[in-house]
């Protein structure tokens, strides 16, 4: 299904560069993994791309002070492992550096066809695009792969002297098989240093000196996993997680022993930004004086917030954890995720509420930060208000999410709250089927010919609030299209589209259609139809004989739909479609038509639950023959015919 | 006509207002002078739903006293409502490696009208960043302040350039609707420019000057005359991304400038090429192009004996072809010259386009065959205006291999899956230019497939009467079928290849699926395919299908009732289904679609059904095909009717009733 994705995120530029740096080992390695063939069929299986021999060996000389070298081998086996061939890495000017370089490419046979270095690198900005500024760099380089197999050998070095977290070991793409993998890490003992493995049990070997630990990781033989549709590849793929108590940022000095300190830390940051001049906060608790509850000083606050803002990002040095002042951002009328939260809560604070700024892992269904397992996976930022009783949540990067509500973004995890006594990691909201609603009211009035008029009336929560709002941005012609294909109608002779209202999280709209040809197909006294303008529900999924995820849909929902279709004088019921009640262990889909005689019309009521997001993966193929029952429920007929 | 006929009244009832004391609107007011009424401006009154619009987008390009090359630059934005808001967010990208191009000068500010009076908040200066992009490119980003729905922004800036050929384009059409762009262009007689114009509306001003100018001083002053024109377009509509559209290039209106001579009293004259002769002449003594081209590859004599034992020149060419596309990576870089050179390119087994295409073109003259280099520009890169002698107009080089009068083949052995003899699609109906240096003969000419591309579809299915179809489908795919078919297939694996010709649904579940002539390029692709049908409309008294199985078409791809491009698509697309049910005992048939034969109004499609039953076994004929490949955007109002109406007769299905 389309979507207008209308939110935004903020500070991942890090996180694009996806693949990272290396080397280690003095130790020359058998001729035998530059040779492409050879690999066993076990492990070719589903691969693109094969890792011969990885080792990352990372050094954490201090806070201010990490050495990454990494020595990889990769056999690319077809095109879908080029990438293995693309490298690509960070750096910024003052702090972090690529100390050394070097990629070899080696034939099918294993003879060295070419040689980069660093110098044939191209070097440029991390992202360039649109308003986003930053000035992280990154160094890019391309072998263009003439035949398969080949194997690509990179060592490199890189160094970080301003970085919250120890650069994660991501054991295994998607699509690769690994054959023999290594990780090292040496530390201080009193760095605090701990890890946490996911999807994935192996153990480290540590030994210890007086002065630092050695941890060594390895793994071999894992086969290449594919990822099945609609699963997250954070629930499947293996991967380590580093942390430790200290960390340098931009030249300032972190301490992440615990929730409560990064929260701490982060609360410093926003202490000298968060306060507006005295005569604004005057201004602004004028603003607010007539209301009486908090809660509606809040709303009122942050629809202010919404009219008055557009999201900017501008990520420059300490300014990737650092907002904006909250006077910057209340005069130029724009900031980060990070510089509106604040500004939220600068407003807020002018009118004597309490509020946090919270950092999250923003994305939908994205991985939530562990209570035991203190690190820095966040970002994104939010604000949450304790009212008594009554805690709010508010996005404010969007332009349009309704007071209070979160969205599949953001709900349904952990956050890091930041309190004056420091951070604590609370969950945001889940959603229910109830946030997401879609109730539409169709009326058709067919005609002799075959043809219908049809009146249209949505009204929808959530996220398929968003869906229309979002239609906002189009043009007219432009809105038309998109609704055809979002709702799957069929192509009609006319379409008018009208967004009536959007009152308290509700938008309403209402569509006037016109169909020249309606019915199926038509005979000299019959008409066939499909009785409905739009699916309720339009997704089947593949069928599966094993299924190994869990199946994500974005949020839970409840649909609805009301038809009533007025019969041609002259014409009456032939043939009713069968009334459905179908079930799965997550939510059901139901169907009832009733022919009223008196006004000759066909009524029928339709409505589509599904209770939560998240589909074990043993309810798989229950899900799948439900959602196959749900097509043919929608593909029955109604026919009519003339009366005798 | 019409259009040239209001545009002329237009400025009448300008002028006479104009004599009635009224002031005259200026289209491009002064920085900082801003109409109330632009903001009191609700909506964009020539397209439908805007979120905003470009009141007007002026720039000065001009040769200073010195011949310094600059433009003066100066636009703004109306914001109708919040969606639009990332308006106010500025990004400049030029090219700033070695200092060629530099910006100075900027201001901005955002107006807002506050209490019926304009209010404006400049744009702090510490808040424009320059972005390094890489060593050649540089961009100015900056966010306007205060921008809310109703406001105006507005911005300024200089352009500077230190190559006097490096003559800005200018777009006069953008993403935006635009109301006002105006290029004026002050250039002195010692340069001629040509000029690739691309304007599909009426002029909203046209003024030429001339005034003497001269340089230097005492003996050696030149004299010449600084030549000033300017135009402008008004109420130009976005351009949007449309199905079959071809490159925004193609479609963006424009001026595009380019040096061919430069005239300097006393002096040498430089001239630039101006003829396709010139331009084929520079290109064949060109080091990174014609010289290639002579130059012995490492170990070329394999390929060459063997295409020469070989007895058919066509034979000798699809052997050459396929060894260079076997060999050879494309590196996905295109140019027409060469960057690392032939010899290099080959040992590396990797190269851009130009690269392997003089590859080929050097061991198919080895083997003894007329090859030609030919340099063309791929469907992205924008149709070859073929009086516009510029080399820059084209991005790839290929081979032309005109075998006898039949057989003249466009070769390019960039694409893993392209054939001998097919010319790649994304080179169709623009213009090439090859070389036939040893005739001294350098013609340009149009690519284009006249025969129509088909797909045959034959299917044969047998109805049950529980509401089930078992059957076997042939699809029969030639040409750029048959490329994109093989292409699908190669690229997404059998199994997502499947759950394609599927379309993702459950009830159709296919058994078997078997190809023929996948290695040979002259044969048709042929798809067998066993499949079966859970009828799901049926019920107990009637049984529903569509006679149609394995539609290649698809959805409609034209649901916009707006077109404002031309659609283009490549090649005649011709497509036929016949398929032939055995229908079940004690069944009839109820309703069946009617035999059709719809035409479009200028005969450019046509579609035609045909179904007839019987003994109980029902055949089916559709055929669609285009006559044309291009449809102009005046007659997409036919064209959008049309499509509706073969899709709706497509989707059309047959009912079966008990007896």
């Amino acid at each position: 299904m389309l979507r207008i994705n209308i939110r935004l995120l903020c500070a991942v530029i890090i996180a694009l560069c996806n693949v990272s740096s290396s080397f280690a080992q003095d130790k020359p390695l058998p001729k035998t993994v530059f040779i492409g063939t050879g690999i066993p069929d076990s492990l070719k299986e589903d691969a693109n791309s094969v890792v011969r021999y990885k080792i990352k060996d990372i050094k954490v000389s201090g806070p201010g002070d990490i050495t990454v070298k990494e020595h990889a081998v990769i056999t690319v086996l077809n095109e879908k492992g080029n990438d293995e061939a693309q490298i690509m890495l960070p750096y910024s000017k003052k702090y972090n550096s690529v100390n050394s370089f070097e990629m070899r490419v080696y034939n099918a046979g294993g003879d060295l066809i070419k040689k980069y270095h660093k110098s044939d690198m191209y070097d440029r900005s991390a992202v360039s695009s649109g308003s986003i500024v930053t000035d992280e760099r990154v160094l890019y380089l391309e072998h263009a792969i003439a035949s398969y197999p080949v194997t690509i050998e990179i060592i490199s070095e890189v160094n970080y002297k301003s970085t919250i977290n120890i650069e994660s070991w991501y054991i295994q793409d998607e699509e690769q098989a690994i054959q023999d993998a290594y990780c090292h890490i040496t530390i201080n003992n009193t760095a605090g240093f701990r890890y946490l493995t996911k999807n994935t049990k192996i153990q480290p070997v540590k030994t210890t000196d007086n002065v630092n630990s050695v941890y060594n990781w390895h793994t071999a033989n894992l086969k290449a996993i594919k990822l099945e549709k609609g699963a997250k590849s954070w629930r499947v793929l293996p991967r380590i997680y580093f942390a430790s108590n200290k960390f340098e940022f931009y030249g300032l000095d972190g301490d992440f022993t615990s929730w409560s300190s990064f929260g701490k830390w982060i609360q410093g940051l926003n202490a000298d930004v968060c306060t507006l001049n005295p005569k604004r906060v005057e201004e602004i608790k004028t603003m607010t004086a007539n209301l009486k509850s908090d809660k509606e000083k809040v709303k009122f606050l942050y629809e202010y917030m919404q009219q008055s803002m557009r999201y900017v990002s501008v990520q420059l040095g300490i300014g990737g954890m650092k907002p904006f002042t909250a006077d910057f951002v209340d005069q130029k009328k724009y900031g980060d995720c990070k510089a509106l939260s604040n500004y939220m809560y600068a407003l807020l604070k002018a009118v004597d509420i309490p509020s946090n700024y919270a950092v999250i892992n923003a994305g939908n269904n994205e991985e939530p930060a562990e209570l035991a397992f203190a690190r820095n996976s966040f970002n994104h930022a939010i604000l949450c208000v304790p009212l008594k009783g009554d805690t709010i949540w508010l996005e404010c990067t969007s332009n349009t999410q309704a007071f209070g509500k979160l969205s599949p973004f953001t709900e349904n995890r952990t956050a890091l709250l930041v309190m004056e006594t420091g951070g604590k990691l609370v969950n945001t909201p889940k959603s229910t089927a109830q946030d997401n609603q879609f109730n539409s009211e169709v009326h058709i009035t067919l005609n002799p010919e075959g043809g219908a008029n049809a009146q249209v009336k949505i009204l929808s929560t959530g996220e398929y609030r968003d869906d229309y709002i979002g239609l906002a941005t189009l043009k007219t012609d432009e809105q038309k299209e998109y609704l055809i294909r979002m709702l799957n109608m069929k192509q009609p002779s006319a379409l008018n589209y009208n967004p009536v209202a959007d009152n308290e999280g509700i938008k309403e709209v209402s569509l006037d259609i016109e169909y020249d040809k309606f019915s199926d197909i038509i005979t000299g006294d019959k008409r066939f139809y499909r009785p409905q303008v739009f699916e309720l529900w339009g997704n089947t999924v593949p069928i599966l004989d094993k299924r190994s995820s869990d199946y994500y849909f974005n949020h839970p929902m409840l649909k609805n739909c009301v038809t009533t279709i007025d019969l041609p004088a002259g014409f009456e019921v032939e043939t009713m479609p069968v009334n459905q009640s179908l079930k799965f262990s997550y939510g059901d889909y139901d169907v009832k038509y009733v022919y009223n005689a008196a006004k000759n019309q066909v009524i029928s009521i339709a409505k589509f639950k599904l209770t939560t997001q998240v589909i074990p993966s043993a309810k798989y193929t229950e899900m799948q023959q439900y959602m196959d029952a749900i097509a043919k429920a929608q593909n029955k007929k109604l026919v009519i015919r003339r009366k005798a | 006509m019409y259009k040239t006929i209001t545009c002329l009244l237009l400025c009448l009832s300008a002028s006479f207002a104009n004599a009635q004391t009224t002031p005259t609107v200026n289209r491009t007011p002064a920085f900082g002078k801003v109409d109330v009424a632009d903001l009191e401006l609700k909506a964009c009154d020539f397209e439908s739903g805007a979120t905003a619009e470009i009141l007007f987008d002026k720039g000065d390009a001009y040769y200073d006293g010195n011949l310094d090359l600059a433009m003066e630059r100066h636009k703004r934005i109306k914001i109708f409502n919040a969606n639009a808001k990332n308006n106010g967010d500025i990004r400049i990208e030029y090219i700033g490696g070695n200092h060629l191009e530099f910006i100075t000068g900027i201001q901005a500010q955002t107006i807002n009208l506050v209490d019926g009076k304009p209010e404006i908040t400049k744009l702090d200066k510490k808040l424009i960043f320059t972005e390094q992009i890489d060593k050649n490119r540089t961009a100015i980003v900056f966010s306007m302040p205060n921008v809310k729905a109703g406001s105006v922004i507005e911005y300024k800036y200089i352009w500077h350039t230190n190559s006097i050929s490096n003559f800005p384009d200018w777009y006069f059409q953008d993403k935006l609707p635009t109301r006002y762009s105006q290029l004026s262009a002050a250039i002195p007689d010692i340069f001629y420019f040509k000029q690739k114009t691309n304007i599909n509306q009426a002029l909203a001003k046209y003024s030429n000057k001339s005034e003497g100018r001269s340089l230097g001083t005492g003996s050696d002053v030149i004299t010449y005359s600084l030549e000033t024109n300017v135009r402008a377009l008004e109420n130009v509509p976005s351009l949007p991304d449309e199905p079959y559209m071809t490159s925004n290039s193609d479609n963006l209106q424009s001026i595009v400038y380019q040096l061919t001579s430069v005239r300097p009293s006393g002096g040498y004259v430089k001239n630039y090429s101006d003829t396709w002769a010139k331009v084929g002449g520079i290109l064949s003594d060109d080091e990174d192009f014609g010289l290639q081209i002579k130059r012995k590859l490492l170990n070329e004599d394999a390929i060459v004996s063997k295409a020469k034992s070989l007895e058919t020149d066509e034979q000798k060419l699809q052997y050459v072809f396929n060894a260079v596309k076997t060999a050879m990576k494309w590196n996905g870089i295109d140019r027409w010259y060469t960057n690392d050179g032939t010899v290099k390119a080959w040992e590396k087994k990797t190269g851009n386009s130009a690269e392997i295409n003089l590859i080929l073109c050097h061991l198919l003259k080895q083997s003894g065959l007329k090859a030609y280099p030919m340099v063309v520009s791929t469907r992205d890169h924008g149709k070859v205006v073929p009086y516009f002698t510029f080399l820059y107009q084209f991005n790839r080089a290929v081979v032309y291999v005109p075998l006898n009068e039949d057989h003249k083949y466009v070769v390019d052995a960039t694409g893993k899956y392209n054939i001998y003899n097919e010319t790649p699609d994304n080179l169709l109906n623009s213009s090439a230019l090859y070389i036939d240096r040893e005739k001294n003969k350098y013609d340009i000419i149009l690519l284009e497939k006249q025969d129509p591309v088909k797909q045959v579809t034959i299917i044969n299915g047998t109805v049950k009467a529980d509401g089930k179809i078992d059957g076997t489908a042939q699809i029969n795919s030639f040409s750029y079928n048959r490329i994109n078919t093989l292409t699908r297939y190669k690229d997404d694996g059998e199994k997502k290849y499947t759950d394609y010709l599927k379309e993702n649904n459950n009830a159709l579940s296919i058994s078997s699926l078997k190809f023929e002539n996948m290695d040979v390029d002259t044969l048709p692709l042929v798809q067998n395919i066993n499949f079966n049908i859970n009828l799901t409309g049926s019920d107990d008294n009637y049984i529903y299908f569509n006679p149609i199985v394995f539609n290649s078409l698809r959805s409609n791809p034209f649901l916009n009732e707006v077109r404002r491009t031309n659609i283009d698509f490549g090649y005649l697309n011709n497509y036929t289904v016949v398929a032939t049910y055995k229908l079940p005992d004690h069944y009839k048939i109820d309703a069946m679609p009617k035999s059709v034969n719809m035409t479009m109004p200028d005969g450019s499609i046509t579609f035609k059904r045909m179904l007839a039953e019987e003994n109980g076994t029902l055949m089916v004929r559709y055929v669609i095909s285009h006559k044309s490949t291009t449809y102009s955007k005046g007659n997409y109002a036919d064209f959008y009717e049309f499509y509706k109406q073969m899709y709706e007769m497509l989707n059309e299905q047959i009912v079966l009733k008990k007896s």
